[in-house]
C-alpha cells in the first residue's frame, strides 16, 4: 500500500509528514510542509511551529485536544558526524506552558527511512494501544498486556510481537500507564526525553508506544561534497581540545570540575562542595565501571557509556548515566555512592521518569526534614535524612505508582509544594514549574539567566552558555566585544550571550544535532555548508540564527497564549537572595544578579521588558505576522495590565547605561563589520589535511 | 582481505552502514547497505555484520540460477541478468549478511569497496579494520611443507599396512 502521494524532491528530507488519529484510527500522510523548513528548519522548529498553530489556548494537556509531535531533522538518516537526535512535544502535563524535550536516537533515523520527517499524533484511543510505522503503512496495536510494564520490557516485548529485533521504538514506562505527570518519553532503552512530562502525554492517549521500521533511503543534494564536508567535521571532531574527555566520559566529566570550582548541587542546593565526590566523578566512572563508549546514530563523538555493577546490592547494567543523573542521585541527595548513583539512574529509566523531577523531589524532601518542616510520618514512614539509598528508591516506586507520598510528588515539584503549604515552596527548585538542573546558577550566572528565561521552564537546554565557561575574557572580547562573556561569575554581557545561545540551540535543535558539538564545541562556522549541501538551499549563518530566533519567539508567543509574563521569567530566592556557601572555593560568597542580565536580555530579544511580550517589529522582522496579529490582543489583556503595573526596575541609571553599552559592543560583534566576529576556536585549530571539496 | 570487527569499540552509531550506503549508492539507508549493525541494546552489544566471505560459500551453492559466484577475494559478486530475485540466497546465508535491495530486489553483499571499504575509513573509533588474508611468510612456509611430509609419510604408511603384513619378515 501507499500513500499515493508524490512527494516534491527535497533533499535531505524525508518528504512526507504523518497524522495520526487515535479517536478515529486513522493515519494519512502528506507533503512535508518545505516553506515552513526554511522557516523553522524541522525538529523542534516544526514542532513549535505546529503547537502554537495547532494547540489552542486554555486546551487540557491531557485531554484529547493535546497533541504529540514527534520531530526529525534533515541530517538525520544520513552520515552527519554531529549526531541525530529528535524532539518530542506537545503541551505540558506538568506544567501547562511548552512541553518538548530531546534525544539522540536511532529511532529518528529510521522514522525517516520509513518516509517522513514528523508525526502527530492527535486524539485519543479508546483501549491501550501502540502504533506500529512499517514503511507506507500503520497498524494499531493492542497495548493491553503492555499496560504497567518498564520501558525495556515494553520495547523487547514489542520487537519479540513484531518479529524483528531491529525495530526502533519509542516507549513510556511503568509511570506513564499511572497518570504521573513527569513521565518521559524513551529510546533504545535508556535515552530519555522526558522533560517536562512528555511521556504523560502519550500515556493520556492511552498509547504506550510507537514501533518504527523503514527501508526507504535519503538524498542530499549533493552527495560529494556533503560527504567532503562530513568528513572535515568528523576530523575536527577528533582533533577538538574538547574530544578525549568527552569520548570517553561524556558529561560526567563535570563532576570534577564543578566540585573543585566549588558549583556542585549539594543537598540541594545548600553547598557547592562535596570532600567525596572522587567517589563516583566520571574518572572513577570510566576506569572502574564503563566497558564501552556509545554513541547516537551517526555520532562521532560517541560520549555516551555502557557501565556494569558486577556484584553487590546493586548490580545493574546499562547505558548512562549523563551528569545530571549522576548528581541528582549523588550529591543533590547527599550521596556519594557511585553503584547506588548508577543503579538508581536504570531504576529511574525503566519507570519512566524525568530524573531531574525525581531528583529534585527525593532532594526537596530531605531538606524540607532537615528544617524540620515534615518528618517521616508525612512521607509513609520513611527515613527522610541525606543520603538514605532505600528511601530514595521507594519514593521513586512510590511516584511511579502514585502511591501515598508518591502521588503528592507525581505532577512535578510545583505543584507538590503548592499542594503541601507550610512555606515549602520557598525550597522548591523550579522555574514555570520545571525543575531545576544540577547546575548551581550561583556558580555561572548566564545558565541562571537561561533557567528563568526557558520556555519549557528551569532548564539550560533551551540556550545553554557554555561560552561563559571559557574564563577566557579575550576570548569575550575575541567573539562579543565583551570579555566578561566568557566569565562565569560576572554578569555583564550575559543578556547578550543568552539570547545568542538561545537562537543556536534552537537551531541545533531544529537541525536534530548535537548542541555539545555545534554549540559548545564551536562547530557554528562550519553548518551553513553542510545545510547548503543536504538541501541544496542558499543560507548563511546569519540566515539560520534567524532560523533559531523564529523558533524561541514562537514558543513564547505560545507561552503568553498560556498566561506567561516577566513575574514567570524569575529564579528560586536561594540563588538571588541566598549567598553560595562551597568551603571557601571560587563560587564562594557569589549570588544571581538576575535582574541586570534579563533587562539586558529582553532588550537584545525585542521583548516588552514589562510583559516579556515580543514586540510587533520583533515579530514582524522575524515574519511572524499571525502570531503577531494574535498578541495585538495579548498585550491588553488582564495579565498584561497586571505585569505592567507590577513592573519596577530597581536597577541604578550606571547599570542601565552599561546595559547600554554593551548591547552596542554586542550588535558591533554580531555584524559583519567586525573581522574577529566569525572566528572561533575550532576555526583556529590546524584544518585535516585533505579537504576535497565539491566532486572531490 | 577481510574486516574485522572489534565489538568493544563499536559504539553502535551506524555510521558505517551510512558510509557504505553513500559509497554504492550515492544516498543513505539502512535497508541499502551491506553492513548491518546489530544492536542487542538489552546487554550492550553493538556488533557490525557484513559477508564472512565462507569457503565453499553456501549463497552461491543455494542459487537455483547459478547467478552468484565467489571472486578470489572470497566476495560475492552476482550476474543480474540471470537473477530472479528469490531470495534463496538470504535465507541461505548463515549470518544474514545478505539483503535484496529494496528498489531493484539483487542481492547486496559487501564488495569490499574493491579494496578500501569506507565503511572501515568511515568508522570513528577503529572498531572496524582491514585485516589481510596474506600469503605466509617464508619460515611458515617451510614449517608446513615439513608438516605435510610427515602426514605424507604416515599416510603411505596406513595405505600400505596390509601388503607390509603380507610381506612378512622382521
Amino acid at each position: 500500500m501507499g500513500w499515493g502521494i508524490v512527494a516534491e524532491k527535497c533533499y535531505g528530507f524525508a518528504g512526507k509528514t504523518l497524522r495520526i488519529d487515535l479517536s478515529n484510527r486513522k493515519a494519512k500522510a502528506f507533503p512535508t510542509d518545505m516553506p515552513m523548513a526554511r522557516q523553522f528548519l524541522g525538529g523542534r522548529g516544526f514542532n513549535m511551529k505546529r503547537l502554537y498553530d495547532e494547540i489552542a489556548p486554555g486546551v487540557d494537556p491531557r485531554g484529547e485536544e493535546n497533541k504529540y509531535f514527534i520531530g526529525t531533522g534533515m541530517f538525520g538518516g544520513t552520515h552527519c558526524a554531529m549526531g541525530t537526535r529528535i524532539n518530542v512535544s506537545g503541551k505540558s502535563p506538568q506544567t501547562g506552558i511548552v512541553g518538548d524535550s530531546n534525544a539522540g536516537t536511532h529511532f529518528a533515523a529510521d522514522l525517516k527511512f520509513a518516509g517522513y520527517d514528523q508525526v502527530i499524533i492527535e486524539g485519543k484511543s479508546e483501549e491501550p494501544v501502540y502504533l506500529f510505522i512499517d514503511d507506507d503503512e500503520v497498524t494499531f496495536r493492542d497495548a493491553r498486556a503492555l499496560w504497567g510494564k518498564s520501558v525495556s520490557q515494553a520495547t523487547l516485548a514489542i520487537r519479540a510481537e513484531l518479529g524483528d529485533p531491529s525495530i526502533q521504538v519509542l516507549s513510556t514506562g511503568v509511570a506513564a500507564d499511572h497518570g504521573v505527570n513527569i513521565a518521559g518519553t524513551f529510546f533504545n532503552l535508556s535515552r530519555a526525553s522526558a522533560r517536562t512530562g512528555t511521556g504523560s502525554i502519550l500515556g493520556s492517549k492511552n498509547v504506550k508506544a510507537v514501533a518504527v521500521r523503514g527501508t526507504g533511503s535519503i538524498e542530499v543534494f549533493d552527495p560529494a561534497l556533503f560527504h567532503a564536508l562530513n568528513r572535515r567535521v568528523k576530523e575536527l571532531i577528533r582533533i577538538n581540545a574538547q574530544y578525549e574527555a568527552r569520548a570517553t566520559m561524556g558529561t560526567t566529566q563535570n563532576v570534577r570540575w564543578l566540585n573543585e570550582e566549588g558549583f556542585l548541587t549539594v543537598k540541594h542546593f545548600q553547598n557547592g562542595y562535596q570532600a567525596t565526590a572522587h567517589k563516583w566523578e566520571g574518572e572513577t566512572l570510566r576506569d572502574r565501571y564503563n566497558v564501552k563508549s556509545k554513541a547516537c546514530f551517526g555520532c562521532s563523538l560517541h560520549c555516551s557509556r555502557y557501565a556494569t555493577v558486577g556484584k553487590g546490592t546493586y548490580k545493574m547494567r546499562g547505558e548512562g548515566p549523563e551528569y545530571e543523573a549522576m548528581a541528582c542521585f549523588a550529591s543533590r541527595m547527599g550521596s556519594d555512592d557511585p553503584e547506588f548513583m548508577l543503579y538508581a539512574n536504570r531504576m529511574c529509566n525503566e519507570y519512566g521518569m524525568d530524573e531531574i523531577a525525581v531528583g529534585e523531589a527525593i532532594s526537596w524532601l530531605m531538606e524540607l526534614n532537615q528544617r524540620g518542616i515534615i518528618s517521616s510520618a508525612d512521607a509513609d514512614g520513611l527515613d527522610l535524612s541525606w543520603g538514605n539509598h532505600e528511601t530514595a528508591l521507594a519514593l521513586m516506586d512510590k511516584m511511579a505508582h502514585r502511591e501515598g507520598i508518591g502521588d503528592l510528588l507525581a505532577d512535578g515539584i510545583a505543584k507538590a509544594a503548592e499542594r503541601l503549604g507550610r512555606g515549602s515552596s520557598d525550597y522548591a527548585m523550579e522555574v514555570k514549574g520545571l525543575e531545576i538542573i544540577n547546575g548551581e546558577p550561583r556558580g555561572m550566572v548566564g545558565y541562571g539567566l537561561t533557567y528563568a528565561t526557558a520556555d519549557r521552564g528551569g532548564d539550560h537546554l533551551r540556550s545553554e552558555p557554555y561560552f561563559e565557561l571559557k574564563g577566557d575574557p579575550e576570548i569575550g572580547e575575541e567573539w562579543f566585544n565583551i570579555g566578561s562573556t566568557a566569565m562565569r561569575l560576572d554578569h555583564h554581557g550575559k543578556g547578550c550571550l543568552v539570547k545568542w545561545s538561545g537562537d543556536w540551540c534552537a537551531v541545533s535543535d531544529g537541525l536534530e544535532v548535537c548542541k555539545n558539538t555545534l554549540v559548545c564545541m564551536d562547530f557554528i562556522p562550519y553548518i551553513a555548508e553542510m545545510v547548503n549541501a543536504a538541501t541544496g538551499w542558499d543560507v548563511d549563518k546569519h540566515d539560520l540564527q534567524l532560523c533559531g530566533e523564529r523558533i524561541v519567539n514562537v514558543e513564547r508567543c505560545f507561552n503568553v497564549r498560556e498566561g506567561i509574563r516577566r513575574a514567570d521569567d524569575r529564579l528560586p530566592k536561594r540563588f538571588t537572595d541566598e549567598p553560595m556557601e562551597c568551603e571557601g572555593r571560587e563560587t564562594e560568597g557569589n549570588t544571581v544578579h538576575l535582574e541586570y542580565m534579563l533587562e539586558q536580555y529582553y532588550r537584545e530579544r525585542g521583548w516588552d521588558p514589562k510583559t516579556s511580550i515580543p514586540t510587533p517589529e520583533r515579530l514582524r522582522r522575524l515574519s511572524l505576522t499571525a502570531e503577531e496579529k494574535d498578541m495585538q490582543v495579548y498585550r491588553k489583556d488582564e495579565a498584561s495590565q497586571k505585569a505592567e503595573k507590577e513592573y519596577r526596575c530597581t536597577l541604578s541609571a550606571e547599570e542601565l547605561e552599561s546595559i547600554e553599552e554593551e548591547l552596542v559592543a554586542f550588535r558591533v560583534s554580531q555584524q559583519g563589520g567586525n573581522p574577529r566576529s566569525n572566528a572561533s576556536e575550532a576555526g583556529r585549530l590546524p584544518q585535516p589535511r585533505v579537504v576535497p571539496f565539491a566532486g572531490g | 582481505m577481510k574486516i574485522a570487527v572489534n565489538p568493544e569499540l563499536c559504539t553502535g552509531c551506524r555510521m558505517c552502514e551510512m558510509e557504505c550506503s553513500h559509497a554504492h549508492e550515492g544516498k543513505f539507508g539502512t535497508a541499502i547497505s551491506r553492513i548491518r549493525v546489530s544492536k542487542l541494546e538489552e546487554i550492550g552489544i553493538d556488533y557490525p555484520v557484513m559477508c564472512q566471505q565462507c569457503a565453499n560459500a553456501p549463497c552461491v551453492a543455494a542459487c537455483p540460477q547459478g547467478a552468484l559466484r565467489q571472486t578470489d577475494a572470497g566476495t560475492i559478486v552476482v550476474d543480474a541478468g540471470k537473477c530472479t530475485r528469490c531470495g534463496a540466497c538470504v535465507e541461505a546465508c548463515p549470518f544474514g549478511a545478505i539483503n535484496l535491495h529494496p528498489e531493484s530486489g539483487l542481492p547486496l553483499s559487501c564488495d569490499l569497496c574493491g579494496g578500501s571499504p569506507s565503511c572501515v575509513a568511515g568508522c570513528p573509533t577503529g572498531a572496524l579494520t582491514c585485516v589481510e588474508t596474506k600469503k605466509p611468510s617464508r619460515e611458515r612456509a617451510k614449517e608446513l611443507a615439513v608438516a605435510a611430509q610427515g602426514k605424507r609419510f604416515a599416510f603411505a604408511e596406513k595405505a600400505t599396512k596390509k601388503l607390509v603384513e603380507k610381506w612378512g619378515g622382521e
